[in-house]
C-alpha cells in the first residue's frame, strides 16, 4: 500500500513538480524587500485587486447584458431594478473604474518621485505607462456600454477628437465608430474592445510588468548603479502582504460604501436627435478636453499627445542617477508642475459652461473657463 | 375712398394707351417665349405680360391652379393681344365694396364648390357679420374677402403663408383691430391684439406650436365675425372647455349669467387676456363681492385644497424620482402616479361648479392612488435605508480584518527580531 | 478593533498561542468574507422575477375574454396601453397617454371613441383626434393574436 502511494508520488513528481513549483513561489514571495518599502507601495497592489474586482463584477453584469442599440439600455436597467444586487455590482464595476485610474496616478507619482523607474528599470515604466493607457481608455469603451444620452454623447465627442488625428483622423475616426455616427456598430466594436481585447492586454502586461519588478527586485534609493542587496529587509510574504491586506480592508470599506451611497445613474435612454447641453467626459478625460479648446484642431491634438509620449520616454531623458528627491530638484518641479497644470485644467474643464458663485457673487464660467459676470455675455 | 380708386382707374388706361405702340412687336416675342413652356390653358392669357406684378403675385394662388383666370374677377378678352382691344369688354379694378358679391358669384355656388369640399355660406356668413353690417351701411372701408384672404395670391387655409393659416390670423385681424386710429374713428377699442398676446391661447399658438389652439375666428367666427354677446360667452368657450361649461351650470354665477347680468367666463377671466392664475382670478372677486361675502372664502378654500393635492403629487413625484435613480424598480409606482396625476388634472376643470364637495371628492380620489403609491415607495425607502444600514456591519467587519492584519504584522515583525526595518513608516 | 484590544492581554503566555489564535481569527475573517461575497453574487445570478432584459410584447389577455367594442388597460415599463377590440378581427393598441397634457385616456363604449377626462379629448379607435385639444393622434403600438392571446408588441 505504502509503495503504491510512494510510487504515485514519484510519477507525479516527475511530470508535475510540486516541489521545485513550491519553492519557486516561496522564494519569490519571501524574497527580502528593501528596506524603505513603505505604505506607498501599496498602490500598485490595490490596483491589481481592482482589476480583479472589475474582471469578475464585469463577467457578472456580461451575464444580463446586451451589447444592442435598441436592447443595452433597457438590459442595464433590468440590471439596476430587477437582478438581486444588480445596483450594487454595477456600482462596484463603474466605481472601481474610477478608483483605478485614482490608484494608477498615485502608483505613478510614487513610481516617479521615489526615482524607481531610472536604469535599470526604464522597461518596467513604459509597460506601466502602456497600462495607465489601457486603462484610460478601458474606461471610454465602457462609458458607452449604457447606450444613455450622457453615453452616447461623450462617444461622440471622444471619437469626434480622435478624428482631428493628422492625415489618419478621418480613417481612423470610422474605423472606431464602424460608421459615419455612434450607432449599433459602434456599440459592438466598444463591446469587443472592452470584454475581449483590453481584458486580455491588460492582464497579459500587468502579468510583465510584475515579472520585471519581481525579477529586477524593488528600487532602493540608492544612485544608479551602487545599489546594494537589500539588507535587513523584510520579505513580501507574510510582512508587507499584511500590510498591503489593512490597506485593502479600508479601500474596499470605501468602494463599497461609495457604491451604497451614489449607485451610478442610469439616465436616459440614448437620443441621437436631441443634443444635451455641455456635455463632458469622464473626469479624468477634463485635462485633455479642456486644453483641447484653447488650440487650432491639430495643434491642439499634438500638444495633447506631447505629454503621453515625454512619459512614456521619460526615463531615457532623465540620464541623472540620483534618487533621493532632494538631490534632483528639475525632475521634482518638472513632476510637480505636471500635476499642477493637469489640476487648473481639469478644474477648468469642470467648472467650464456652467454658473458658479464665488463670495456671493454669481459668474457664468464660459467655454475656456473664464468667470465673466451675467452682463458681460448676454445669454439668450 | 372713391375718388382715389377713380384715379387709379384712369391710369390705368393711361398706361394701357400708352403701351399699344410696343404691343405689336413686344407681344409677338413674349408669346414666342413663353408658348412653347406647354403652360396651363390660362397662362397663354395675354395680361400677364403687362400685369407683371399681379401675375407674379397669382404664382402660387389656388386659383391659378384651379383655372380661375384673370379675366374672371377683372374682364377683358384674354385672347386679345392688342391692349386696346384686350382692354375693350369693361376691364375693371373691383371696387371695395363690390368684392363680396364677386366671390360669392362663384364661393356660394354649391355646385361649383361641391368637388372641393368647400362650404358655401361664407357671403350670407359675411353679410350677418359685424363687417358685412358695416359695409351695408355705406363703410367703405370695413374688412371684405380680400382684406384676409388676400386679392392675388390666394392661398389655402393650409398653406403656412396664408393670412389665415391658424398662426397669422392674430396678426391679420390686428393689422386693423390693433390700428388705434382706425378703431378710434368706430369708437372701438384697439387693444384686442396685444391683450391676445399675452393670453394662454397665444402661449399655445405661437410658443407651443398648436394649431389647434383658438385664435381670434375660434371665438368670433371667420366669415360670419361678430363679437358673442353675454348670453352666448358660456357656449363660445364651452366648444372646447367642455368640462368648464358642463360643471359651470351648477355654479352660483350660471343664472345671472343667463339673465345677462354675469359676463360667464369673461367675468373672471377676461376676454383677450385669459387670465390663468387663480391669483389673478381671485382680484376679480371684489369687482361683486366684498371682501366677507362667503363666495371669495370658499374660492380660497377650494385653492387651498388644490395646492394640497397638487404639492403631495409633488412630493411624491420627487421620491419616485429619487428611487428611480438610486436603482429601484418603479415602474409599477410610476402608472399609478399617472393616475393620480390624471385625477388631479380633472380638479381645475371641476372647480367651476365652485363648490368644495366636488373638488374634495376629485381630490381625496387622487390622493387616495397616490397613498397606495407612498406606501409602495416607504418599503422600498426602507430597503434604501436597510442598504445603508448595511454600512454599520461591513464597516465593523473590514476595520476588524484591517486590525487583524495589523496585529498580525507587529507579531511577525517582532519574530524577525533584532533586525526590524527602520524606514517602516516613511 | 477587538484584535487591538486582545494583543496586548495575551502577552504574557506563550507566544504561539496568540499567534495561532490570530491566524485563526484571520482565516476565519477571510474565509467569512469571501461568503459574504458569494452571497449577492448568486442571488444576482439566480433568474429575476421577470426575466431577460427587454419585455418586448406584453399580454392583453385571452381573445375570448374580450368583448368586440371594448377596451383593456395594459401596463409595460411603465407605460398605459389601452388596447380596443374595435371589431371581430381587428384589435388596436394606443399610448393611453393623451397627447394634449399626458393624462390617461379611457375607453367610452357608448361611443365607441377613447375619450380624455381632463380636458375632453376625443380619439377615434384608429387613435386620431376627433375633437377637443389634443394636438396628435395617439401613438400605435402593434398587436398580434398569439395562441388565441392578445399580445402587443413595444
Amino acid at each position: 500500500m505504502n509503495a503504491l502511494l510512494r510510487a504515485t508520488e514519484r510519477w507525479m513528481e516527475e511530470r508535475f513538480p510540486v516541489g521545485a513549483v513550491k519553492k519557486f513561489v516561496s522564494d519569490q514571495a519571501t524574497k527580502p524587500l528593501p528596506a524603505h518599502t513603505s505604505w506607498f507601495h501599496t498602490f500598485g497592489s490595490l490596483a491589481i485587486f481592482v482589476i480583479v474586482n472589475q474582471i469578475v463584477t464585469g463577467m457578472l453584469l456580461m451575464i444580463y447584458y446586451r451589447p444592442m442599440p435598441d436592447s443595452a439600455f433597457e438590459s442595464v436597467r433590468f440590471i439596476m431594478t430587477k437582478a438581486s444586487f444588480g445596483w450594487f455590482i454595477r456600482g462596484l464595476h463603474a466605481w472601481g473604474s474610477k478608483f483605478m485610474i485614482v490608484l494608477l496616478l498615485l502608483h505613478i507619482v510614487r513610481t516617479f518621485f521615489m526615482g524607481a523607474y531610472k536604469k535599470p528599470r526604464e522597461l518596467t515604466w513604459v509597460v506601466g505607462v502602456c497600462l495607465f493607457g489601457i486603462a484610460l481608455t478601458f474606461g471610454f469603451t465602457g462609458y458607452l456600454l449604457p447606450w444613455n444620452q450622457l453615453s452616447y454623447w461623450a462617444t461622440t465627442i471622444g471619437t469626434e477628437m480622435a478624428g482631428a488625428l493628422p492625415l489618419v483622423g478621418v480613417q481612423f475616426k470610422r474605423l472606431l465608430l464602424g460608421g459615419d455616427a455612434v450607432g449599433g456598430e459602434t456599440l459592438s466594436r466598444f463591446y469587443v474592445v472592452h470584454v475581449i481585447v483590453f481584458p486580455w492586454l491588460l492582464v497579459g502586461l500587468t502579468a510583465l510588468h510584475v515579472v520585471l519588478m519581481r525579477a529586477q527586485g524593488l528600487a532602493t534609493m540608492d544612485r544608479v548603479g551602487e545599489e546594494k542587496k537589500p539588507k535587513g529587509g523584510l520579505p513580501f510574504v507574510p510582512h508587507h502582504l499584511l500590510k498591503e491586506g489593512v490597506v485593502f480592508a479600508i479601500f474596499l470599506g470605501f468602494l463599497i460604501t461609495i457604491s451604497i451611497l451614489w449607485p451610478p445613474e442610469l439616465g436616459e435612454k440614448a437620443n441621437p436627435f436631441d443634443t444635451p447641453q455641455a456635455i463632458k467626459p469622464e473626469w479624468y478625460w477634463l485635462p485633455t478636453y479642456q486644453l483641447l479648446k484653447y488650440f487650432p484642431k491639430l495643434l491642439g491634438v499634438l500638444i495633447c499627445f506631447l505629454p503621453p509620449v515625454v512619459m512614456m520616454l521619460w526615463p531615457f531623458l532623465d540620464r541623472t542617477r540620483e534618487r533621493r528627491f532632494r538631490k534632483r530638484p528639475i525632475s521634482v518641479a518638472i513632476g510637480i508642475l505636471t500635476i499642477m497644470a493637469a489640476l487648473v485644467f481639469g478644474l477648468l474643464g469642470h467648472f467650464s459652461e456652467t454658473d458658479i458663485a464665488l463670495f456671493g457673487k454669481k459668474y457664468h464660467v464660459d467655454h475656456y473657463g473664464v468667470p465673466r459676470t451675467p452682463t458681460e455675455t448676454p445669454h439668450p | 375712398m372713391e375718388p382715389r380708386r377713380l384715379r387709379c382707374a384712369t391710369d390705368l388706361t393711361g398706361a394701357v394707351s400708352s403701351c399699344r405702340g410696343a404691343a405689336a412687336i413686344g407681344f409677338c416675342t413674349v408669346l414666342f417665349l413663353t408658348a412653347p413652356r406647354g403652360l396651363a390653358a390660362q397662362e397663354t392669357s395675354s395680361c400677364a405680360p403687362c400685369h407683371e406684378k399681379e401675375r407674379a403675385q397669382e404664382e402660387k394662388s389656388v386659383h391659378l391652379r384651379e383655372g380661375v383666370a384673370c379675366t374672371d374677377c377683372h374682364g377683358g378678352d384674354p385672347k386679345e393681344i392688342d391692349k386696346g382691344r384686350a382692354h375693350a369688354d369693361r376691364v375693371k379694378k373691383v371696387p371695395h365694396t363690390e368684392v363680396p358679391k364677386l366671390c360669392g358669384g362663384c364661393h356660394a355656388d354649391v355646385r361649383r364648390m361641391n368637388p372641393y369640399g368647400l362650404p358655401t355660406d361664407q357671403l350670407s356668413r359675411y353679410q350677418t357679420s359685424r363687417h358685412g353690417e358695416v359695409l351695408a351701411q355705406g363703410d367703405t372701408e370695413v374688412a371684405t374677402c380680400t382684406d384676409c384672404h388676400r386679392a392675388h395670391g390666394v392661398l389655402s387655409v393650409k398653406s403656412p403663408d396664408s393670412p389665415v393659416y391658424p398662426r397669422n390670423v392674430p396678426g391679420t385681424c390686428g393689422r386693423c383691430h390693433g390700428d388705434e386710429e382706425l378703431m378710434k374713428k368706430r369708437g372701438k377699442k384697439s387693444t384686442a391684439p396685444a391683450l391676445y398676446r399675452q393670453s394662454v391661447h397665444a402661449a399655445l399658438l405661437f410658443d407651443k406650436g398648436d394649431l389647434s389652439a383658438p385664435t381670434c375666428a375660434t371665438c368670433h367666427g371667420n366669415h360670419g365675425a361678430v363679437p358673442p354677446g353675454v348670453r352666448d360667452i358660456t357656449h363660445v368657450c364651452g366648444k372646447c372647455h367642455v368640462k368648464e361649461h358642463e360643471v359651470f351650470e351648477r355654479s352660483p354665477h350660471f343664472q345671472p349669467t343667463r339673465q345677462g347680468d354675469f359676463k360667464g367666463c369673461v367675468q373672471c377671466h377676461t376676454n383677450h387676456k385669459i387670465l390663468k392664475s387663480p391669483a389673478d382670478i381671485r382680484k376679480k372677486c371684489g369687482l361683486c363681492h366684498d371682501e366677507d361675502h362667503p363666495g371669495p372664502k370658499r374660492f380660497d378654500a377650494i385653492f387651498a385644497r388644490i395646492d394640497r393635492g397638487e404639492a403631495a403629487l409633488r412630493r411624491t413625484g420627487e421620491r419616485l424620482e429619487e428611487l428611480t435613480r438610486a436603482g429601484f424598480h418603479t415602474e409599477d409606482d410610476r402608472v399609478l402616479w399617472e393616475q393620480a396625476k390624471t385625477a388631479n388634472r380633472q380638479i381645475l376643470p371641476g372647480q367651476h361648479a365652485l363648490d368644495l364637495k366636488t373638488v374634495e371628492d376629485l381630490a381625496s380620489t387622487a390622493e387616495k392612488t397616490l397613498a397606495e403609491v407612498d406606501r409602495s415607495l416607504e418599503e422600498k425607502e426602507k430597503s434604501k435605508r436597510v442598504r445603508r444600514l448595511a454600512l454599520v456591519p461591513i464597516w465593523g467587519f473590514l476595520v476588524v480584518m484591517a486590525g487583524l492584519f495589523w496585529a498580525k504584522r507587529k507579531a511577525v515583525e517582532k519574530r524577525a527580531g533584532s533586525a526590524p526595518s527602520p524606514g517602516d513608516r516613511e | 478593533m477587538s484584535a487591538d484590544a486582545e494583543a496586548p492581554k495575551d502577552e504574557k503566555p506563550a507566544a504561539a498561542d496568540r499567534r495561532s489564535f490570530l491566524d485563526l481569527l484571520i482565516r476565519g475573517g477571510l474565509l467569512a468574507g469571501a461568503g459574504a461575497m458569494a452571497a449577492p453574487t448568486v442571488a444576482y445570478l439566480w433568474p429575476a422575477r421577470a426575466g431577460g432584459g427587454k419585455t418586448a410584447k406584453v399580454s392583453a389577455g385571452p381573445v375570448k375574454d374580450f368583448p368586440v367594442g371594448s377596451a383593456r388597460m395594459v401596463q409595460a415599463e411603465g407605460k398605459p396601453i389601452i388596447v380596443i377590440r374595435a371589431a371581430e378581427d381587428r384589435f388596436r393598441a394606443f399610448s393611453a397617454i393623451c397627447t394634449h397634457l399626458g393624462c390617461v385616456v379611457k375607453w367610452d363604449s357608448g361611443s365607441g371613441k377613447i375619450r380624455c377626462p381632463c380636458h375632453a379629448g376625443v380619439f377615434g379607435t384608429d387613435g386620431k383626434q376627433v375633437s377637443g385639444p389634443p394636438p396628435r393622434a395617439l401613438s400605435e403600438y402593434e398587436v398580434s393574436i398569439v395562441g388565441g392571446e392578445v399580445v402587443v408588441t413595444l
